[in-house]
């Protein structure tokens, strides 16, 4: 084929956007409202799951030391809980330190602790698990080291969190999966129709001696452009609904909804992604659709 | 330039359109293929435009045997011929100009070319002023003057007419005889199927009627028009 046979069939598609531009409207819609509900459940089960691993990060393991402990057992501990490939934080807790923090808590009520020693409290380490479904084990791992006095854990939350995690990823996955094949079989349905309406064009073209390539290449032309026109549309509208409800709550009085929103993902950070899969879904599914739907109609 | 020998033709649910048809036209001829409705002319041009292939029997079209065309090579069979018929089939998203031209450019017929031969066969349509309107911009004849004018473009050896004159009033159908009359006296072989029986009354020449499945007459029968 020659270059100006290949500029003016590109041209061609790009004219036939327009000239249809009930059905291109039709498919515009179909192909944003599907990316559009694909975008947002992918959003929701990024943010779920930031906001499960935030949960998952507060999970804090307490070790205590014993009183007869010396620094260099003490050192020695430290060693061995940082070592653990399970432990991702582990931070000192100094008898004095932990006075000091007992007062802070007790706040007005401090005076009810003077006259105690300051040694009184147990030395600790705050450590951070990094896997939570293996919690129970690092925690008997951590009761079996030298020095170490008790362990105070949750590993049932730990475990539930990491419980959750699981059914937020299977889940999600599920839903988008679930809603990339429904937009699939509407998206086919509506290119079909589309090209359906034109089924006498096609076989006027056959008529005349053009080929199935000559024949196929506006309308996988004009299927690229419709899903990339859907894909910014649906990129835009997202954009914009996402900020929206950020802004929402980023307004919200109530307190555990302002804690939350600090965990949300900006949108700037899945802006690229979305973008992305986005293009090449719309382009995908439009150029595809097209070629493959033009095909009963090509044997004439 | 067409030749059909034994040819039959039965259809998928078993019913038999054509019966051992032997047909021969020959290059520069003019022929008009006439008979009632469901005769067996459509099958008969199905089968001449590789839309379909005989059941039995050969059929050889611009020395293309049709019997055995490999799929890959019906476009450049398809563009030997031209093909008009009776509701235009005009695309309607592009312009008359562009209607045209698109015969030519499936050949991948240079720009220069679409531009020089183009408005040249439009001018011989009459149709010069027309070629920027789209197809339901212009009347009925108009159209069927487009189609006309599509089908010589590629300066195709066969002209299929398939029933030009049905949607066009007596006057106009007169008019698109006379200008096939012309166009076969350049040369092209022209084949017109039509139901009109007073036409090829006033035209005359050699006339093919095909009644059920058959070819029942074949010859010549002299024409009225004086003209």
């Amino acid at each position: 084929m020659k270059a100006s046979s290949f500029k003016y069939l590109l041209k061609e598609g790009a004219k036939n956007v327009w000239f249809n531009r009930l059905m291109s409207f039709a498919s515009v819609g179909v192909l944003t409202a599907c990316l559009l509900l694909v975008g947002f459940a992918i959003l929701f089960t990024i943010n779920v799951n930031s906001l499960v691993k935030y949960v998952e990060m507060q999970n804090n393991a307490v070790v205590f030391v014993q009183d007869s402990a010396t620094e260099q057992q003490i050192a020695s501990l430290e060693q061995s809980l940082t070592s653990n490939s399970n432990i991702y934080d582990v931070r000192y807790v100094s008898k004095e330190q932990a006075f000091e923090r007992q007062k802070e808590l007790l706040g007005a009520d401090a005076g009810l602790i003077e006259g105690i020693e300051k040694d009184t409290f147990p030395a600790s380490f705050e450590v951070r698990i990094k896997d939570l479904s293996i919690m129970v084990s690092t925690i008997s791992q951590i009761e079996t080291l030298d020095n170490v006095l008790k362990v105070n854990a949750s590993p049932e939350v730990g475990q539930t969190l990491s419980d959750a995690n699981k059914m937020v990823n299977t889940f999600g996955i599920a839903m988008i999966m679930a809603l990339v094949i429904v937009s699939i079989v509407i998206i086919a349905n509506t290119i079909r129709a589309s090209v359906f309406s034109r089924r006498r064009e096609i076989n006027i073209m056959k008529y005349v001696g053009a080929t199935n390539g000559f024949i196929r290449l506006p309308f996988i032309v004009e299927g690229l452009l419709l899903g990339l026109a859907s894909a910014l549309l649906a990129f835009v509208v997202i954009w914009l609904a996402y900020n929206g409800v950020v802004g929402l709550i980023e307004d919200n009085s109530s307190a555990w909804l302002r804690e939350m929103f600090v965990h949300i993902v900006p949108f700037k950070t899945a802006a690229p992604t979305l973008a992305v899969s986005f293009c090449f879904a719309g382009m995908l599914t439009g150029g595809l659709g097209s070629a493959f739907s033009i095909g009963n109609h090509l044997k004439v | 330039m067409i030749d059909l020998v034994n040819v039959s033709f039965d259809y998928e649910n078993g019913t038999t359109a054509l019966k051992d048809v032997n047909l021969k036209i020959n290059s520069g001829e003019f022929a008009f293929v006439v008979g009632s409705s469901g005769a067996g002319k459509s099958s008969m041009l199905k089968l001449l435009l590789r839309e379909t292939i005989a059941t039995t029997g050969k059929v050889i079209v611009n020395g293309y045997n049709l019997t055995n065309l490999k799929n890959k090579e019906i476009p450049k069979f398809r563009r030997s011929i031209g093909v008009v018929f009776q509701d235009f089939r005009l695309i309607p998203s592009m312009t008359v100009f562009d209607n045209i031209a698109f015969s030519l450019r499936v050949t991948d017929a240079s720009v220069r070319f679409i531009r020089n031969r183009v408005p040249y066969v439009l001018d011989l349509m009459g149709l010069a002023d027309k070629a920027r309107r789209y197809p339901n911009e212009i009347s009925g004849g108009e159209q069927q003057r487009v189609a006309l004018a599509r089908a010589l473009v590629n300066d195709p050896t066969l002209i299929i007419a398939d029933e030009p004159t049905g949607n066009v009033d007596p006057e106009l159908a007169y008019e698109i005889v006379e200008l096939l009359k012309e166009i076969n006296s350049c040369g092209p072989t022209v084949l017109m199927v039509t139901h009109e029986h007073d036409l090829v009354r006033q035209f005359g020449g050699r006339t093919i009627n095909i009644e059920n499945g058959t070819i029942a007459f074949d010859g010549y029968i002299g024409g009225t028009d004086e003209s």
